[in-house]
């Protein structure tokens, strides 16, 4: 495993090294928000921090985003995600560093924003707007991939479950760890989620028409 | 695991390359962000306990200290160091580097497919209800010529050959199999397929097929069933004629013209071997190496590498060659892993600390990513 991604006694994850299996296409864009982030430029500016955390930060941060990146689907709301995870760690750093798990804090935390986001977008959603209009959001980048793009229409506590499973390989007592919910909560999300996808994609038996 | 549990998998670490990455900016940016927000909550302590004081209980005066001046910020951190980026691509490889606007005259937007000349691409654009159509563009004119339209969803494995192009689409519980000319004139339905295909091939008047968990499938490219190819067995299309395992990292191979076999070399220690029809990547005692098959022409790779080549067949032409890097002080660069040569992309953190990249796409005889208002492309067989 390339060493700025983690120390040794970390298993591989799916993608940490060379792209083993995986196919590189073209991602797709939208406008959303494609602007936001450009050559900017900016010389940075460096404070001094808690070395233990700039190293925690130099050396897990990758890992992180790409946590975030494959639950938000979307590169900016994963940068924004793993800014306020890390800032609630800065925050809790003394604490959480005691405990040796601050990754494990930072994962957690980030899952627990990203369903929050979500459950306050739909709160500040007044019941009698009118559906917006269709429009194909075409993910800024990612993937060309029909299942990236199903995966887009999930909810996210779905979406989450997923990606911990199968990303990141956990259990499902894990699952129901990080997010907070119970195993049996996470076998009907991931029930309802594969049956979702399979909805949407070809059938897979391979039997010939 | 269920194919579509295999398939999901591959989705998800396919999708890794795309996530945005850390720069050193980052902590001190999470670092301002914590150091303001402390301050405003002593300043709130300081304000509650001026009320409780002036409401006659006893208060602890609560000082509110700032933070001390010899935080301020040093400037001209390690990542903002001209020094640390190399040479912008333009210096390293003019005659490869051509910037184009990222929509085309009319507004749609697109991604490149690949290089069918040096100044020719062939790219797919969309518009802003998901229609999607496939054009050749000009590099020098910055002129699109539309070819075709393209039916349905997101076309999938677009491949070029015998002067076509076909693609996929999900089709109701079918993938349907579509090819067009590249000449231009309408796309036809080749064949529809029960099945996720990952890999497609135009050779020999037919459109080769592999899916999802192993298994070849030929169509005619005029039209008709999808046969299977057995003496492929399970095996899936690397780069047309050659077949192999994927979970076993492609290093046995089936030529299906010639029966050749072809076995990579892996020595003792040697992990994670990946190939493609020409090179491999391996792990030995924590360190990455890409060499040829044969064994020959080793050199270590990148520990950063956002991008190898290898296991990605056609995807990635100059396989072993030249990659896409990022490092937290450099940011994103291509370097070509034969002469040391790196060209930067341009890309610096956002004020966020983040570096992203939009619109990557390595494929297809080149590399390609969004820069503001401008795509960037890198013809790699412009790099001698």
């Amino acid at each position: 495993m390339p060493a700025e991604q983690g120390p040794a006694s970390e298993p591989p994850r799916p993608g940490d090294g060379p792209n083993r299996d995986a196919t590189l296409r073209g991602p797709s864009f939208s406008k959303k928000r494609w602007t936001r982030k450009g050559d900017r430029g900016e010389r940075a500016t460096a404070l001094k921090t808690d070395p233990r955390f700039a190293d925690f930060v130099a050396n897990r941060g990758d890992a992180l985003l790409r946590y975030a990146y494959l639950l938000a689907g979307d590169p900016h709301d994963a940068a924004d995600l793993v800014q306020e995870a890390l800032l609630k760690l800065r925050t809790s750093w003394e604490k959480v560093r005691m405990k040796d798990n601050p990754e494990g804090y930072a994962r957690a935390t980030i899952a627990h924003l990203h369903l929050a986001a979500h459950r306050l977008r739909r709160r500040e959603r007044p019941s009698w707007d009118l559906p917006e209009a269709a429009y194909h959001d075409v993910p800024e980048s990612g993937p060309d991939d029909p299942l990236w793009l199903a995966l887009a229409d999930l909810p996210r506590k779905q979406r989450a479950v997923l990606v911990l499973r199968y990303y990141e390989q956990l259990t499902d007592a894990e699952i129901a760890s990080v997010l907070g919910i119970s195993r049996g909560t996470v076998r009907s999300q991931a029930s309802r989620a594969l049956d979702k996808l399979r909805s949407v994609l070809p059938a897979a038996d391979r039997s010939i028409p | 695991m269920t194919d579509l549990e295999d398939a999901l998998r591959q989705t998800l670490t396919r999708a890794v390359p795309y996530a945005p990455r850390t720069s050193e900016a980052l902590v001190t940016h999470v670092e301002t962000r914590y150091r303001a927000r402390r301050r405003a909550r002593r300043a709130l302590a300081v304000t509650v306990a001026a009320v409780v004081a002036a409401t006659g209980a006893t208060a602890v005066v609560v000082q509110n200290r700032t933070e001390p001046s010899g935080l301020t910020a040093e400037r001209g951190a390690p990542s903002a160091r001209a020094s640390d980026h190399p040479p912008p691509l333009e210096e390293v490889w003019p005659q490869a580097v051509t910037r184009v606007p990222t929509h085309l005259p009319d507004g749609r937007r697109y991604r490149p497919v690949e290089l069918l000349d040096d100044r020719t691409m062939l790219i797919l654009s969309w518009d802003s209800d998901g229609r999607y159509a496939l054009h050749t563009y000009d590099l020098d004119t910055r002129t699109a010529r539309q070819l075709t339209p393209v039916a349905g969803q997101s076309p999938e494995n677009l491949t070029t050959g015998e002067e076509h192009v076909a693609w996929w689409v999900i089709d109701g519980d079918r993938a349907a199999v579509w090819a067009a000319p590249l000449a231009g004139g309408a796309a036809r339905k080749v064949t529809a397929f029960r099945g996720v295909p990952d890999r497609l091939a135009i050779a020999r008047g037919k459109v080769y097929l592999s899916v999802t968990g192993g298994g070849l499938f030929a169509a005619p490219l005029t039209g008709g069933a999808a046969e299977p190819v057995s003496r492929a067995g399970q095996a899936s299309l690397l780069d047309y004629p050659w077949v192999g395992t994927a979970a076993r990292g492609f290093t046995d191979l089936l030529n299906l013209e010639t029966g050749e076999r072809d076995r990579a070399v892996v020595r003792t220690g040697e992990t994670d071997v990946v190939c493609d029809s020409a090179y491999c990547v391996l792990s030995r005692e924590g360190r990455w190496f890409v060499r040829r098959r044969d064994g020959s022409q080793e050199r270590p790779m990148n520990q950063s590498a956002l991008i190898q080549a290898p296991g990605m067949g056609r995807d990635v032409p100059f396989a072993g060659r030249v990659q896409v890097a990022m490092s937290a002080t450099a940011g994103y660069s291509l370097i070509d892993l034969a002469t040391g040569e790196a060209g930067d992309f341009g890309i610096r953190p956002g004020a966020d600390g983040m570096l992203v990249i939009v619109g990557l796409v390595a494929s297809g005889g080149l590399v390609s990513y969004e820069l503001g208002v401008e795509r960037v492309v890198i013809d790699l067989e412009s790099i001698p």
